[in-house]
């Protein structure tokens, strides 16, 4: 669960459906400057991903750079991921 | 000749902009506002008020009483642009930045508003006044009443929007109690987040401004990171906020200490913040105060408080009328009611509205001798503490945005003809309320392009009214007197959302 584009394409996805968008998103649709993400969005989108991928979104990662797109959102769930899953023996 | 005619408009219209104006006379080089990077002090604001009250009279056909559409973020040009409208002997239509076209629409028509103020960038906020482009609106087809000074419109228990008209009296009157109740100072630095064209949001500008406090508006809610930042970079020492805030807040306030260092005091209002999360804020937030307090549109803002020093031994409890408001919870039959008997919420005072605007028998029956029956239930304790216990109606609270289902089910019901749709609310695993939308054919085998009402509901409706969980249903649940079980969906609409974010969609 730690390939990014996987990862981008199912938050593409997630968040076409959660954010009822007429057209579906894109992996670099801007979701600040369109505002699809908004402070209704955000609790449920944190939810989401700490439940689907397992890992913990902390006050610090809440921040518009970690959300400005669903590419750059999966790299960071990406990114943690690994982090916490556990080291190769 | 001109500026004759404006004195005579404005002591007309005496009251809320001339206690404003006072006040900017006597702090001038205090700031106002600090918003982002820049600061805009009293005297500042009160030339941009004069400025944008004159653009207004020198319109050729400028009469008082004329409305005025107000659309702009919280900033300096929003208070500018209300208390301009004002001076100019006009009425201030705020309408939220959230609203649909067609809400927009609804409420230029039923006010006959000609006057748009709006933003052309959001970045700026820059105010530019227009010229609404329909002839058919006429001021002059409803005349206003006398001392009329803001026309709010809120969610009525009908469903359709409720103009609530408030007076100069009415939004001073509030201030005052308001500032009686709290620990609000000439020196306080407040975080402006409430949106200033909600009742809350407007007392939170109205409070400050009479005060000769500064208001601070910078920082998002959807990253509560950048609200912490923005409270320890400007010194922040008190907020406002509805429970939801609260809630997406705490983790950030825990995280950052530096964000509390000249904190003072907050209010919660809006909505109910449960017992054991106002416990948790309240100790978080020390020595910071925690203020309860509890309103309504149609009693300008706020009604009740419970002081921080007694939140500790009442918890759940919204304390007591603030001084000015008459506060009590009575029977059916009109008797108050014993201490643990549940009733209904009453208001008197020179805070309480009007009446809804054009529409005199939506008034009659939420305002009678004197009172306004707030539609909510409640209990008394022994010493007068009041604790809230839901509705009589099904008015609802989403992100502090008040709603009823039947906004949405008359939507979706005039779209789809052949669907029975019914919205009811939910409650999220991390206790945000949330809506659902149920979608009943009304023909049998028929089944709904639950893609089709999804992107409606995207076009038609205001953010907080668009449903989390869209689900077509076939039977619905029945309750014994055959009417459709509202609570049993809103466990079925509990339990999809809990699948959908465990992902097994």
């Amino acid at each position: 669960m730690t390939d990014p584009a996987t990862i981008t394409a199912e938050l593409t996805a997630y968040l076409t459906e959660a954010s009822c968008s007429d057209t579906p998103l894109m992996a670099d649709t801007d979701l600040l400057a369109t505002g699809l993400v908004d402070s209704l969005m955000m609790t449920d989108l944190v939810h989401h991903v700490e439940s689907r991928y397992g890992v913990r979104l902390d006050a610090e990662d809440l921040r518009p750079k970690n959300f400005r797109t669903p590419r750059v959102l999966a790299e960071l769930v990406a990114q943690k991921s690994r982090l916490a899953a556990p080291a190769p023996r | 000749m001109r500026e004759t005619k404006r004195r005579q408009q404005s002591e007309l219209n005496s009251g809320l902009t001339e206690a404003f104006m006072a006040t900017a006379r006597r702090y001038p080089s205090q700031h106002a506002f600090v918003h982002d990077h820049r600061t805009i002090t009293y005297a500042q604001l009160a030339e941009m008020t004069e400025a944008f009250a004159l653009r207004l009279t020198s319109q050729r056909d400028w009469r008082p009483r004329t409305r005025v559409a107000i659309r702009l973020p919280n900033s300096p040009e929003y208070a500018a642009a209300f208390y301009g409208t004002l001076l100019a002997g006009g009425i201030a239509v705020p309408i939220p930045m959230e609203q649909s076209t067609g809400w927009i629409e609804h409420v230029l028509e039923s006010t006959q508003t000609r006057w748009f103020v709006e933003t052309a960038n959001s970045e700026t906020s820059d105010a530019s006044l227009r010229r609404v482009d329909d002839d058919s609106l006429d001021a002059s087809r409803i005349e206003a009443p006398n001392n009329l000074a803001a026309i709010f419109f809120t969610s009525g228990s009908s469903g359709s929007p409720k103009g609530v008209m408030l007076s100069h009296r009415n939004l001073l009157a509030n201030a005052q109690s308001i500032c009686a109740s709290l620990p609000l100072q000439q020196t306080d630095r407040a975080l402006a987040l409430l949106p200033f064209c909600h009742a809350y949001g407007n007392s939170v500008l109205q409070t400050h401004l009479l005060t000769g406090a500064t208001l601070v508006v910078a920082g998002s809610a959807t990253f509560p990171a950048t609200l912490t930042e923005a409270m320890q970079r400007h010194a922040v020492t008190s907020f406002a906020g509805v429970p939801d805030l609260y809630r997406l807040l705490l983790p950030a306030f825990r995280a950052s200490a530096a964000a509390r260092t000249h904190l003072r005091y907050t209010t919660v209002a809006g909505g109910a913040l449960r017992p054991e999360i106002t416990r948790e804020c309240a100790e978080l937030l020390r020595p910071a105060e925690l203020f309860v307090m509890y309103g309504q549109t149609e009693a300008t803002a706020r009604l009740s408080c419970l002081p921080a020093s007694q939140l500790a031994t009442h918890y759940g409890s919204i304390g007591r009328g603030i001084p000015g408001v008459t506060l009590e919870v009575v029977h059916e039959s009109g008797r108050r009611v014993l201490p643990g008997e549940l009733g209904q919420i009453r208001a008197s005072g020179e805070n309480v509205m009007l009446g809804y605007w054009n529409d005199p028998e939506a008034t009659s029956r939420i305002l009678h001798d004197g009172w306004l029956q707030t539609g909510d239930l409640a209990t008394v304790d022994d010493e007068g503490f009041i604790y809230p216990k839901g509705r009589t109606s099904q008015l609802l609270k989403i992100g502090g945005y008040r709603l009823h289902p039947a906004e949405i089910e008359t939507v979706i019901a005039r779209e789809f003809p052949t669907i029975e749709p019914v919205v009811v609310p939910f409650e999220t695993a991390d206790h945000f309320t949330r809506l659902a939308l149920f979608l009943l054919p009304l023909r049998p085998g028929l089944t709904p392009d639950t893609d089709k009402v999804r992107s409606c509901c995207r076009r038609l409706l205001a953010r907080h009214q668009r449903p989390d969980v869209i689900t077509f249903l076939v039977t619905p649940p029945l309750t014994a007197s055959l009417k459709i079980d509202r609570l049993r969906l809103s466990e079925l609409a509990a339990e999809t959302a809990e699948r959908r974010l465990a992902g097994q969609t």
